[in-house]
């Protein structure tokens, strides 16, 4: 009987080799590199990107990238854009597209592709880099800048400005160097899906991420962010001893236009020499925000620079709706509008491009034939 | 240069590779010139204040060399030396602001700033080699060294340059004149050592540092009570894999030159009293503090109380140790007091020997083991509170851990179901998800190793877990490159 035949024999226990690190290392990075590859092309080819639509550049402006991943999408989806609002907070939440785009559709009879690329804290400056940019990529037939006074004041959005500029990424995006890391955050659908969560780590990345996360699904296809928020004493003027108030009084109290601010105005303008309408108008803000600069008499002179200026050098200056045909119950403070004044206010938008179109002759114009979004 | 920069390994394994092609005696010289080439990344003037302060320890040795005449006087002499450079260097907060201020109301340049470039990092690791150094050759433990080079070599070595291992000559130059044999079991050595060192810290330490919020140690009575003890569970774990993932990396890219450096960390959180626990944290400096202060002192107080469980024997010894040790750490109330916290728990912990015989801790029942792991790693957790803070702020984060306040689980539900809009997560008054997870990670980490029973457990890991765990690191390190943070080695601070 050999030991094979005894019944009762206990199961050798299995030799368990340890297996080797340097393999383990070696299929690891594999693997990894693997990942990376097939999430790549399942973000490229697939509907993934949009289920899984939380997107970073990796700059600091959470808003802008909101921005810029919308508007990648709406170009795909429709095959490009006509006409771009650029601005700040104001025009993010106070004017949606899709009725601008309705309203003008029924008066002018042409049916155009609007997107909303407001964001919040930018001033004359930032925009101006970022039309640019946008006019490159997208070739809009229209660019509609809604500027108001605070983009004139020399020492405001500096921080956002200095921040969002000199970001790797962007530097690349104006024609600066591109870095590999510039160029993969530019290129790579499975590094700006792993952007979003490049801070993991931070004591903030959840509140950060969360209301990052709302934003991106609150803001509608065609770049507008709805704010369902009524504001209180609208029709009361800001306070200068209100210590809440304090810094804006500090900022624009003594106004005057900046020189520079005025030369980034002039470059959005310059924008005609491509081809693009560009039209300069404002928001219509209750009166009661030109407190900060002095009052209305401010807001008047500074008008009555900045409209020949802008004449000056080809552009269009558009004026915004009366701001009492807006009611109070409709803003959210004495510059911003809520959904309610949006849909008012677009509406009114398009009644005045439509009369520039029809009685003056300047309509927007769409994007050039073929010319379709990257 | 950091240690966790791909640059680093990078030059590391270039420099190896030279290593092994060179003739065995070019092999110091290089390890010599590579350690300078290491130190210039920092500054070239780190370079001529470590080769004067070898020079100096160099000579001194030579000097304490007991058939030499006056040698335990120029031994003295080089330990007070020690002290004073480290004084003069690390300390110079202290003084140099008056120092500067005197000098400038009497028209003279303040030397400030130089002092403070000319400042060697990881000053405070070889100034208690060198004294070990000196002790050790007066004492007749070691020859003293006669090639300049081969001394440098153990100042300079690059591994441990930084925040050590404090390592002894008498184990160092003949580790450095035989090194071992560079083959393969050793490079898995190598991999798992550099692999746990690196997941220590970029998946569990930079993200427990990063995941307090900054004011939480500056304003902490502002954060519910639960909070801050879940920070400062993250603060404790951090702490612990930030200096023990330094130390596995560089022990791991040593043995790419067949040198092994000591380890320093010996899972401290499984410690079931504190003598357990400082054979456990620090290894390395932990014996240094035991055979340079803690035994010359109690055997000097027993030739003084010849009783052994004499108050005296029993408290001081301990006491004067963990102070000397909170001093090495910083010259500051707060290191002073974490210092006298973990003497006072040495203390406290042998005060039943007055009384009775004591049963060794592992002959306890097992409950009684596992309270005692407990509690040492509660009162641990609880001393690195001054460890982190000055003290008024500790006092404070102590009085707010225990004010605790109810968390919103109520709109946490209704955010979870979409009744409520998602606007952040801080408004719950609960900790991180995040940090829960990191946490559980780190002690997940610690049951491996205590599982396996060694630092390199990562070897006896199955195939898929090995390669889960490189992947993971991989996505880490990613996102790392990526990201808004950094989190420097806290004991390169030391």
């Amino acid at each position: 009987m050999t030991h094979h035949d005894q019944p009762h024999d206990p199961v050798p226990a299995r030799v368990q080799r340890p297996c080797s690190l340097l393999t383990s290392l070696l299929l690891g990075v594999c693997f990894f590199i693997g990942l990376l590859l097939l999430c790549e092309g399942l973000f490229r080819w697939t509907d993934l990107d949009r289920v899984f639509n939380w997107r970073s550049l990796g700059t600091y402006h959470g808003q802008f990238e909101i921005k810029w991943f919308e508007l990648k999408d709406y170009a795909r989806a429709n095959g490009g854009v006509d006409v771009l609002l650029l601005g700040n907070s104001m025009v993010n939440t106070g004017i949606d597209p899709d009725v601008l785009t309705a309203e003008y559709e029924t008066l002018s009879g042409e049916r155009l592709r609007v997107f909303n690329f407001g964001v919040e804290g930018l001033t004359v400056a930032p925009n101006s880099v970022i039309a640019r940019v946008l006019a490159a990529r997208y070739h809009p037939g229209t660019i509609i800048f809604f500027t108001e006074m605070r983009d004139y004041a020399a020492n405001n959005g500096l921080e956002v400005e200095r921040q969002l500029l000199t970001d790797e990424w962007m530097t690349a995006r104006q024609g600066g160097r591109e870095t590999v890391r510039a160029w993969l955050i530019e290129n790579s659908s499975v590094l700006q899906h792993l952007l979003f969560f490049r801070n993991w780590s931070r004591a903030d990345f959840l509140d950060a991420s969360l209301m990052q996360a709302r934003r991106f699904a609150d803001t509608t296809p065609s770049g507008y962010e709805p704010d369902a928020n009524v504001g209180e004493n609208i029709d009361i003027p800001p306070d200068p001893a209100d210590p809440e108030e304090q810094e804006d009084f500090m900022l624009f109290s003594d106004f005057s236009i900046d020189a520079d601010r005025l030369e980034d105005l002039k470059s959005i303008l310059e924008l005609r020499e491509g081809g693009t309408l560009v039209i300069i108008t404002e928001m219509p803000v209750h009166p009661n925000y030109f407190t900060y600069f002095g009052g209305e008499g401010a807001h008047d002179e500074y008008l009555e620079k900045l409209v020949p200026f802008i004449k000056e050098n080809g552009g269009v200056y558009l004026p915004p709706p009366a701001w009492q045909r807006i009611p109070l119950f409709s803003r959210v403070d004495h510059h911003h509008l809520n959904v309610i004044g949006a849909i008012l206010h677009s509406r009114m938008l398009a009644q005045n491009l439509a009369d520039l179109c029809l009685n003056q002759g300047t309509c927007l114009q769409p994007a050039a034939q073929g010319e379709i979004a990257p | 240069m950091n240690v966790t920069a791909l640059l680093f390994f990078a030059c590391a394994a270039l420099a190896a590779l030279v290593y092994q092609r060179l003739a065995p005696r070019w092999r110091i010289p290089w390890l010599l010139v590579i350690s300078a080439a290491f130190v210039v990344t920092w500054s070239w003037l780190f370079v001529l204040v470590l080769l004067v302060f070898s020079g100096l320890n160099y000579a001194l040795g030579r000097l304490s060399d007991p058939v030499k005449a006056h040698a335990r006087a120029w031994a003295r002499a080089g330990v007070i030396v020690n002290i004073l450079f480290l004084f003069l260097f690390k300390y110079s907060d202290f003084y140099l602001p008056q120092f500067s201020a005197m000098l400038s109301s009497l028209g003279m340049l303040a030397p400030g700033s130089a002092l403070q470039m000319l400042l060697p990092v990881g000053l405070s690791f070889l100034m208690v080699q060198n004294i070990s150094y000196l002790l050790d050759v007066v004492n007749r433990r070691l020859p003293a060294e006669k090639n300049f080079i081969h001394f440098c070599v153990y100042i300079f070595y690059f591994p441990k340059l930084l925040s050590g291992p404090v390592e002894r000559a008498r184990t160092f130059l003949p580790k450095l004149a035989s090194p071992l044999r560079v083959d393969r079991p050793l490079l898995e050595r190598s991999a798992a050592l550099i692999s746990t060192g690196l997941l220590r810290k970029l998946v569990l330490a930079n993200p427990l540092f990063n995941l307090i919020p900054a004011q939480a140690f500056i304003t902490p009575l502002d954060y519910p009570g639960q909070n801050l003890v879940f920070w400062l569970l993250a603060y404790t774990f951090a702490l612990y894999n930030d200096f023990a993932g330094y130390t596995a990396i560089v022990r791991g890219v040593s043995l790419w030159f067949g040198i092994e450096l000591s380890a320093n960390f010996n899972l401290p959180y499984y410690a079931r009293n504190f003598t357990e626990f400082w054979n456990r944290w620090h290894i390395t400096l932990s014996n240094w503090l035991r055979d340079y202060i803690y035994y010359p002192l109690a055997w000097s107080l027993r030739r003084r109380f010849a009783q052994q469980n004499h108050f005296f024997n029993i408290f001081l010894p301990p006491m004067v140790t963990l102070l000397v040790s909170g001093l090495w750490h910083g010259l500051s109330w707060n290191m002073l007091v974490w210092g006298a916290l973990h003497g006072l728990f040495l203390v406290l912990e042998r005060l039943p020997s007055l009384g009775k015989t004591v049963v060794p801790v592992n002959k306890l029942p097992l409950w009684r083991q596992r309270l005692g792991t407990t509690l040492t790693f509660v009162l641990a957790a609880l001393a690195w509170v001054p460890f982190r803070m000055p003290l008024p702020l500790a006092l404070k984060y102590w009085q707010g851990m225990l004010r605790w306040t109810t968390p919103d689980f109520l709109g946490l539900a209704r955010t979870v179901a979409g009744w409520s809009p998602v606007s952040g997560w801080s408004q719950f008054n609960l900790p991180s998800p995040i940090l829960l997870i990191v946490l559980a990670a780190a002690i997940f980490f610690d049951h491996l190793q205590h599982r396996a029973g060694t630092e390199e457990f990562m070897l006896s890991q199955p195939r898929w877990f090995q390669v889960l765990l490189i992947m993971l690191l991989l996505l880490v390190a990613l996102l790392a490159f990526f990201s808004d943070t950094t989190a420097p080695f806290v004991y390169q601070g030391f």
